[in-house]
């Protein structure tokens, strides 16, 4: 048997929740915009009667109002945790992108001004210079493109290299972020424990940490894990960074050759995979040094093919049954790093037959050993004879001396026997072209720069106006082993990855952004929706606030209407 | 769509990634258009890059090539020119000779005779020391300013003058003066002596044939020479040719690579202007009314 004052106390629990749902509503149209705002809900439960059988008490009611359970977030855990996964992925990938679009601006190909062009041009030049071997001007021009390509490829070292800068002091602000956002995780945990435990309200510092796990993922690759009270631990790789209320830092160890995130507590390197800090470790450690490296590799491949075609002071003669007794006495001009050492001179001599060569050698590198004195410098190397071209080589003891080899005028033994030698304008020949064993270092030899007479374009056996040596090196740049080769594949490789990788942007961020949706969807504020709930919420007041009048008139009849009988 | 709920942040965001894909490629169809290239980094099409490095080196190449080929065909122009003048002189000094030979000349005239041909023998020496650039044509390789001494000695080497005149080809163009002149006791310079010694000598007899018989041969050598310079130019002129020819073929080949091709791009741009711009009116009609406009 149900109270005719009970019904009073359902109309007030009515009254309570459908205010308290009007007010839910106003909080979510509120936050419709506000970012990480979880949509809350309110959970409405009907009241029963009495459940325990008492005597004289028993309950025929249909019910006692309704009672507001929780107010509660609408969220996914599964959706947020693959959101976490996309934006790491997003994040690194578009620190990728970035880089690689930037190395292609650097180069700026294909283009009337990049390196290929500036190839096209040195290559020309040497051309020029067979043209017309006695003119300075064709020599001056192509050491001054020799000189402009050398300085284009310092200048894209030296790019790259601030790309990998920026990309590791970007990095360093990341790791400052993260630090300060994981202590706000760790400082929001302990406000949620204790709103929790003594019941408040906290939906709403649940959406800011939340939204601050979530930028975390932004940064690096996070995980989570619920702990007690509704705190969560942020876990990177299975470490954590946050630990209830302890947030671990992480810091940047620039000190060795490549950049590594550590802990900060114990040194030992977090495994950052993912997110902007991933990007950018792969960016400073993986991306751009390979382009350095492939670059280095073009430089050097420049110098080698150059200086190979130019440099070593060898030459052999050409015999068959040869009877070298009349090949005359061999004379040269001798320099070591800049020192001149007169002339050698080795009689001539039977240098025929199985000990001819070995001859020759000894008496060359006595020779040489005499004009140089007893520091053995230079030594002379002889092989072949007895049938075979006669081969002499010249070379320093260390690989970075200087070998200088002047002809005699009229000197038919050397000329014959060192005759592919580049010699220049002044007839000295050995002289290196480039210098330098990268990108960065790579320059113009000193023994050529700023004296055009010095580039070797004549062989030494053919007179100062042969120009065969320029000749072979003009057409160096169709070689398939040479830089020009390498630097064409170097691009395309670079087309074909940043191409990729602007691909896989696109797909990522389609896939983040419909994870983002899901997300929303479930945990997102609709205005209809909300004006829906508002109507109702309000409509169900008024309804309660006429019932509640309708109980009053009840009473009121009960109350003053009746036992007037017989009055 | 069960129960995927679509709330206004989710359309904003929505519309707003779309519009921005839809500037996009218009900024990119504008950027084709006011640069004129569809290439303009090798993430655009890597293929294309591949072929317009290739193309862009192999043009220069073949533009040097060509003005290698003009270089040499200078060189040759003027050995031509310098040789058909040593013909005639040659020519002239064999008339003297067969003046010589006449009966109906004196001791006198005989002298007369060989002091012309003496400064024949000057002319034909200069003409032998023409230059090219600051070069003796004749002198090979060497690096002396004169192929031939005033006594008409060769002071030259035998190296060829070569030229880079096609991949992988190469061609000579010059003609050394040992094999245009003769050597120097049996040459044009020493045989034109001998018939001068002759001739003050007033030998009119056996040695001026046998100075006759010399001469021819030296006179033979130096057409023959022409002829090889002629033969030399055309090579150079046909090559010229194809080269030219392959040049244009490769310039067409990059533009068609790297060039935007511009009707083209003008409809895309048109076609993504009226997209752009329908999206812009559908997201103004879309994204402003909720219930809240209608409820009141």
């Amino acid at each position: 048997m149900s109270s005719d004052f009970g019904a009073l106390q359902l109309a007030l629990s009515s009254l309570y929740a459908n205010r308290r749902g009007l007010d839910t509503v106003g909080q979510n149209i509120s936050n419709a915009n506000t970012a990480g705002y979880s949509r809350q809900r309110v959970d409405f439960v009907a009241n029963s009667g009495p459940k325990v059988p008492a005597t004289f008490a028993t309950w025929d009611g249909s019910g006692a109002g309704v009672s507001v359970t929780d107010v509660s977030r609408t969220r996914d855990l599964y959706l947020e945790i693959r959101s976490y996964i996309e934006h790491g992925a997003s994040g690194s990938m578009g620190q990728t992108k970035s880089a690689l679009s930037s190395v292609e601006g650097l180069f700026n190909e294909p283009s009337d001004n990049g390196i290929q062009k500036q190839l096209s041009d040195f290559w020309s030049s040497w051309d020029a210079v067979a043209n017309t071997p006695n003119d300075a001007g064709s020599r001056a021009q192509l050491l001054q493109r020799a000189d402009t390509l050398a300085s284009t490829f310092n200048t894209a070292s030296t790019n790259l290299d601030k790309l990998r800068t920026q990309a590791i002091s970007t990095l360093g602000a990341d790791v400052a972020d993260v630090n300060s956002m994981a202590q706000g995780v760790a400082n929001l945990n302990v406000e949620i424990q204790g709103a929790s435990v003594s019941g408040l309200a906290h939906n709403d510092l649940l959406d800011q940490r939340d939204l601050l796990v979530s930028k975390l993922s932004d940064h690096l690759n996070v995980t989570i894990r619920q702990g007690p009270n509704e705190t969560v631990d942020v876990l990177v790789n299975g470490t954590a960074l946050v630990s209830n209320d302890h947030a671990y830092a992480l810091k940047l160890d620039n000190s060795g050759a490549t950049p590594v995130v550590r802990w900060d507590a114990t040194g030992y390197p977090a495994s950052v995979s993912a997110g902007a800090m991933g990007g950018l470790l792969n960016v400073a450690n993986s991306v751009i040094p390979r382009y350095q490296s492939g670059l280095d590799a073009i430089a050097t491949n420049l110098v080698s093919t150059v200086n190979g075609a130019l440099t070593p002071i060898t030459g052999s003669i050409a015999t068959g049954g040869q009877d070298l007794s009349a090949a005359g006495t061999l004379q040269f001009g001798l320099a070591l790093n800049g020192t001149t050492y007169g002339n050698v001179s080795v009689t001539g001599a039977d240098w025929s037959g199985a000990t001819g060569a070995a001859t020759l050698q000894a008496a060359l590198q006595s020779a040489i050993n005499t004009a140089t004195g007893a520091t053995n410098a230079v030594v002379a190397t002889v092989t072949g004879g007895n049938g075979s071209p006669l081969h002499v080589s010249l070379a320093g003891a260390n690989a970075t001396d200087l070998v200088n080899v002047a002809t005699v005028p009229n000197n038919v033994g050397l000329a014959t026997l060192l005759g592919n030698t580049a010699v220049g304008l002044d007839g000295v020949g050995g002289r290196s072209f480039f210098t330098g064993t990268s990108a960065l270092n790579l320059a113009l030899s000193g023994q050529v720069s700023g004296n055009p007479s010095a580039v070797g374009a004549a062989m030494a056996s053919s007179g100062t106006n042969d120009s065969h040596v320029a000749l072979a090196m003009a057409g160096l740049g169709d070689s398939a082993t040479g830089p020009d080769q390498l630097y064409k594949t170097y691009i395309v490789a670079l087309g074909v990855e940043a191409q990729n990788t602007n691909q896989r942007v696109s797909m990522q961020d389609a896939t983040t952004q419909s994870v983002d949706s899901s997300r929303q969807s479930q945990a997102g504020v609709n205005l209809d929706e909300e004006m829906i709930n508002m109507t109702s919420f309000q409509q169900a007041y008024s309804a309660s606030a006429r019932y509640l009048t309708a109980i009053d008139s009840v009473l009121d009849a009960l109350i003053n209407r009746t036992g007037l009988v017989g009055r | 769509m069960d129960n995927f709920r679509i709330t206004q942040q989710t359309i904003g965001q929505h519309t707003f990634t779309n519009l921005q894909q839809s500037l996009g490629k218009l900024q990119t169809l504008q950027q084709e258009l006011s640069s004129g290239k569809q290439l303009s980094k090798p993430s655009d099409n890597p293929q294309g890059t591949v072929a317009a490095l290739s193309l862009r080196g192999d043009l220069a190449r073949a533009n040097q090539y060509t003005r290698n080929i003009d270089d040499g065909m200078n060189w040759l122009g003027i050995t031509d020119s310098t040789l058909q003048k040593v013909v005639e002189q040659t020519q002239n000094a064999r008339n003297l000779l067969i003046q010589g030979q006449s009966g109906a000349i004196d001791a006198n005239g005989r002298a007369a005779l060989a002091t012309q041909v003496d400064q024949i023998r000057e002319g034909l020496i200069s003409l032998a020391n023409t230059q090219y650039l600051n070069r003796p044509i004749f002198g090979g390789t060497a690096s002396g300013s004169t192929a031939y001494s005033a006594s008409g000695t060769f002071q030259g080497n035998t190296g060829a003058v070569t030229r880079n005149v096609a991949p992988g080809a190469t061609l000579d163009v010059n003609v050394t003066g040992p094999s245009t002149f003769g050597d120097d006791t049996t040459g044009l310079f020493a045989a034109l002596a001998q018939i001068s010694s002759d001739l003050r000598a007033n030998n009119a007899g056996a040695p001026l044939s046998t100075d006759l018989g010399n001469l021819d041969t030296n006179l033979s050598r130096v057409t023959n020479q022409l002829a090889e310079v002629g033969s030399r130019y055309n090579r150079l002129q046909v090559t010229k040719q194809r080269i030219g020819d392959s040049i244009t073929q490769m310039t067409s080949s990059l533009s068609e690579v790297e060039d935007a091709d511009l009707p083209k791009t003008i409809v895309d741009l048109q076609t993504q202007e009226v997209a752009y711009q329908a999206a812009l009116a559908a997201t103004s009609k879309v994204i402003t009314p909720s219930l809240v406009d209608f409820l009141r």
